[in-house]
């Protein structure tokens, strides 16, 4: 839930990449970090351990500006893909606003997006959200491989096994060359701040 | 809600965002121009601690199959660095245990791994370091290995010690074994050449005060 303050007029909006392992989720945060880090002032944080515990995630904090008055600032996260990371990946989503799926195009990640998926609803579940009531955008990554010969997965089928039921916005994106990245968390914060918007207006 | 304020927010917000990631690609400002980000670390070792970074991230067949592939390539570089070449070594092994046993290897194994990087990007990149506080360092890492070792052993995972290890996890102990003979073989070498050197410093004159 967004956190908003009417007294100061702010709002704090958290989005999380999250996706099968591998599948690209830092390097969209890198790459709109590299994007954008000449005007915030901000800066990424990896947090990679904290003590003898494992917190493994990243962190991108910035102000958007002003919008109805309200000085939006925006968060994003990335979770960790690996399965054995889920009570990270379970607390990174606690407060979630909006959510960015970075689905893996490589025809061999297919389980492996649905899985991750489905282990979103279930985490959803845990604070009490359904997914279908949460913003969410998905982005089908590493397009570019096709070129280097690498079998990819259709778009079709991407969203016949990601999006048949959420009809969520999707976009094809190369992270690592940056081509829609920008669109996807644009569209993502745009979706999180409209589902937001009656209590702001 | 109006519709009409809908709208302004959906305008506003368009707006707001269109501003905020148009123009941000910044002119001529990007990465290799500005200061160096890794000003410490040698080329051969930055692929290598880009994908321990990765391993430490997360566990894939894939990372695994690069970090063997790249220790393989800098053990044929450093092979005249008896230091450098044994904390590749160690490097191997625990890349190979952890390729056989993934996230069910020992919890500590990653966190060796990082160390063990971070004492061999020392090594090659601290040109102040002496021999003799290199071969220290790398006792240090061999003591800290062995303990990893006796700590894997003695626990009952079946990875180390049971009959139901996967194909190819057989290969793991001989790997370490190998490491732990040519460290043996290492501190005898370290031993003589201590020796000599006590040696020589015995037949040196007394330096009158």
């Amino acid at each position: 839930m967004a956190f908003i303050n009417t007294k100061t007029k702010e709002v704090q909006v958290k989005l999380v990449f999250v996706g099968p392992g591998r599948g690209g989720k830092t390097t969209n945060l890198e790459y709109i970090f590299s994007r954008i880090r000449h005007r915030i002032e901000s800066d990424m944080v990896s947090i990679k351990t904290q003590g003898d515990r494992t917190l493994f995630f990243d962190f991108l904090p910035f102000e958007l500006g002003a919008i109805k008055g309200y000085n939006v600032k925006t968060q994003l996260y990335t979770v960790p893909g690996q399965v054995k990371y889920n009570a990270t990946r379970k607390l990174v989503l606690k407060g979630v606003d909006g959510i960015v799926f970075v689905a893996d195009s490589m025809v061999d990640r297919r389980e492996n997006n649905i899985s991750a998926l489905n282990n979103l609803a279930e985490n959803l579940n845990f604070y009490d959200i359904d997914i279908t009531d949460l913003p969410l955008v998905f982005q089908y990554n590493k397009r570019d491989l096709a070129t280097e010969g690498i079998p990819i997965l259709d778009v079709e089928t991407m969203e016949k096994d990601l999006n048949a039921q959420l009809k969520a916005p999707s976009f094809t994106a190369s992270a690592l060359k940056g081509d829609n990245v920008i669109p996807t968390v644009k569209k993502a914060i745009s979706t999180t701040m409209v589902a937001i918007r009656e209590k702001l207006l | 809600m109006d519709k009409k304020a809908n709208d302004t927010f959906a305008f506003d917000l368009e707006n707001r965002l269109d501003d905020f990631f148009s123009d941000a690609l910044p002119p001529q400002e990007e990465p290799p121009t500005d200061a160096p980000e890794e000003p410490k670390t040698d080329l051969p070792l930055k692929d290598l601690k880009s994908t321990i970074l990765a391993i430490d991230w997360e566990i894939t067949d894939d990372v695994l199959e690069t970090f063997i592939d790249q220790l393989d390539g800098l053990l044929a570089q450093f092979e005249d660095d008896k230091v450098n070449h044994t904390l590749l070594k160690l490097l191997k092994s625990l890349g190979k245990y952890v390729r056989a046993h993934k996230s069910n290897a020992h919890p500590d194994t990653i966190k060796r791994i990082m160390a063990v990087y971070a004492a061999l990007e020392e090594s090659v990149s601290n040109d102040g370091m002496s021999r003799s506080e290199k071969e220290n360092m790398l006792l240090e890492e061999v003591r800290q290995f062995q303990r990893l070792k006796a700590l894997i052993i003695a626990s009952k995972t079946p990875h180390v010690a049971s009959s139901s290890q996967k194909p190819g996890s057989s290969e793991e102990i001989p790997g370490i074994d190998a490491v732990i003979k040519a460290i043996d073989e290492l501190k005898s070498v370290m031993a003589k050449e201590l020796g000599a050197i006590r040696e020589e410093l015995g037949q040196l004159p007394k330096k009158s005060s």
